[in-house]
């Protein structure tokens, strides 16, 4: 785990620039998060938020632009690399994995934390120290009662909350939500924004939202994408207030 | 460990065999053995890990002719040569795997078939050292504590041989690796999201699933003291790959049934019809329409079972736990 303590920003994103082709999907992009804070992502559908993401994570290559977790250069890291900076994700489209039950899926994150993923000799059901990670992550949650499940068995409200989860289970610094709440009752949103409020603060969190109800009440400090650029950086009272948000944004919905 | 003392009590309830069945259905059985534990290894690539394969069979011919090669043309002793065999496979799946492993689908299929079809070309066209189309005949059996010329004996030996490499593959398949190939199948980004490096772990499945080949393809060399382009060649891929399909994907033991029964029905078929391919393109087709989940969806997936034993255990774990 690559992790300092006193470093100023837990996430810098630097002059970034990503070009799909004739499509500018993100142009001189450049956030700083800071430890511990909880950090909103407003935008437009096709904003450049989920490719902002994409790059953080590694998944997407930038045109342009370097990539800091906790002053670390993680620009040319691969995905699976940037875990052990302590960054993990979640996904705007449901990504677990079906087959496997709720229990195994936190243990699939567990099982790179305990250090225990090249075992070849042995049941991972007797792996005890992965499978403890995985149960006090599910009982943390209040999961524990769906670790039997199989995924495909749960309600699609379990399942967002599963895929946070699965996601703090590989015991990150800074996480990633692209959209927890997208496509939820206004329950099981409840849910969601509970269970993230809940999380430790020394938990760095950005979050990409478009319920603007879960994003002011979550987060701190917003950015503002509109069309690959970042229009407005700051505390979220500020940027609630801010006439050229509400203008691309506020004003739409 | 239920699967593991299924293996067993199988392989306990086969060892009764010799004594039912004549010499011909004891050679044909113990080739089934063979071919089913060939199956059985390509469920971690095909089942496990889902990537579809039309090239296997060159780790199993590669590891025959190395093994009668090094026996035939250089005097090595048999023992020696079948394990000069299974790393000659190995280590050409060790070269191969990192570039096959960075394409997937479609195009994985057809460079398999290419890599297999280079062997198959090799050995066919290498005369002065492989034999060409006659292969490599006269291949002699190694010694052993019982006599491995006789049909009883060498079954008995391919019976251990395949009660211990499936209970091998049955654990690694249970294992955190076995695991995360499942992972690697349901969701490549959600994988290295987490931290998995996927190429690794998909070359690991490759890898170890020609090791098994690799195994049996020795096997096959000793029991038929011969080895020829057939096992190298595609159509042994194609019936392999489909061994897992009509067996069911991750199962295992689907697999080696389908993988065991398919090799009978060839030897039975073969004498009255040249047909083969045509009669595995049919199978398929109905395997696929009418038990799309193959042979291992007849009876609950041991995943079920996994799930529904857990789901038992919990309050037991919570009693212990929670003291
Ligand atoms: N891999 C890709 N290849 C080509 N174009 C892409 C790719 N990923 C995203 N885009 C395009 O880039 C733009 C930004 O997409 P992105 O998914 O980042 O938007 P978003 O802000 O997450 O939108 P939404 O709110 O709908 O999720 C879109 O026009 C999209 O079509
Ligand atoms: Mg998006």
């Amino acid at each position: 785990m690559v992790q300092t303590a006193n470093s100023k920003y837990a996430l810098s994103i630097e002059n970034l620039t990503v070009q799909f082709g004739g499509l500018l999907a993100l142009q001189d992009v450049d956030i700083v998060v800071p430890p511990g804070s909880r950090y909103g992502i407003l935008g437009p559908n096709g904003a450049g938020k989920t490719t902002l993401f994409n790059v953080i994570s590694g998944f997407v290559k930038p045109t342009k632009g370097r990539v800091f977790l906790h002053d670390a250069d993680i620009s040319k890291q691969p995905p699976h690399k940037r875990v052990q900076y302590g960054l993990a994700r979640t996904f705007q489209i449901t990504t677990l994995f079906s087959e496997l039950s709720v229990l195994e899926n936190i243990l699939m994150a567990a099982l790179v934390q305990s250090g225990t993923s090249q075992v070849f000799w042995k049941p991972v059901h007797n792996d005890k120290v992965a499978v403890s990670i995985a149960e006090s992550q599910l009982h943390d949650l209040g999961l524990m009662h769906l670790a039997g499940k199989a995924v495909n068995e749960l309600a699609y409200g379990e399942q967002r909350l599963l895929e946070i989860a699965v996601a703090l289970a590989s015991n990150p610094s800074v996480l990633l939500l692209d959209e927890p709440t997208a496509g939820l009752s206004t329950a099981e949103i409840k849910a969601v924004v509970k269970l993230v409020t809940g999380l430790p603060r020394d938990l760095t969190i950005i979050m990409i939202e478009h319920d603007l109800d879960v994003i002011f009440d979550v987060s701190e400090y917003l950015s503002v994408l509109h069309g690959g650029q970042a229009i407005a950086h700051g505390p979220a009272d500020e940027i609630r207030h801010d006439e050229r948000v509400k203008e691309v944004y506020l004003g739409e919905s | 460990m239920r699967r593991e003392k299924i293996i067993i009590g199988a392989g306990i309830v086969l060892a009764v065999l010799p004594f039912v069945l004549t010499e011909y259905w004891l050679g044909l059985f113990t080739q089934a053995l063979i071919f089913g534990g060939f199956a059985m290894g390509l469920d971690l690539l095909v089942g496990y890990t889902r990537m579809p394969t039309l090239g296997h069979a060159a780790f199993f011919g590669l590891a025959g002719y190395g093994t009668a090669l090094a026996i035939t043309r250089f005097g090595i002793n048999p023992w020696i040569a079948a394990g000069i065999g299974v790393l000659l496979s190995g280590g050409v799946a060790v070269a191969f795997a990192p570039l096959a492993v960075r394409v997937r689908g479609l195009t994985f299929l057809t460079i398999t078939l290419a890599f297999g079809q280079v062997t198959w070309g090799l050995a066919t066209r290498w005369t002065s050292f492989t034999g060409g189309e006659n292969g490599i005949p006269s291949v002699p059996r190694p010694d052993f504590i019982w006599d491995l010329n006789d049909r009883t004996g060498f079954f008995y030996l391919t019976l251990i041989v395949v009660i211990f490499v499936s209970l091998l593959i049955s654990i690694f398949a249970s294992s955190a690796v076995g695991m995360s190939f499942m992972g690697v199948r349901g969701s490549d980004t959600r994988m290295s999201a987490l931290g998995y490096n996927v190429q690794s772990r998909r070359a690991t499945a490759f890898i170890v699933a020609a090791l098994v080949a690799a195994v049996y393809g020795v096997l096959s060399t000793f029991f038929n003291k011969f080895v020829g382009t057939g096992s190298l060649s595609w159509q042994l891929s194609a019936q392999m790959l489909l061994a897992v399909v009509v067996g069911g994907f991750g199962s295992l033991w689907g697999p080696f049934v389908a993988g065991s029964g398919l090799h009978i029905l060839k030897t039975l078929l073969i004498g009255s019809t040249q047909r083969w391919p045509m009669v595995l393109g049919v199978l398929y087709v109905i395997s696929v329409v009418f038990l799309p989940g193959g042979l291992s969806s007849l009876v609950p997936t041991i995943k079920q079972r996994m799930i529904r034993r857990s789901k038992g255990k919990e309050h037991a774990r919570y009693g212990t736990n929670s003291k």
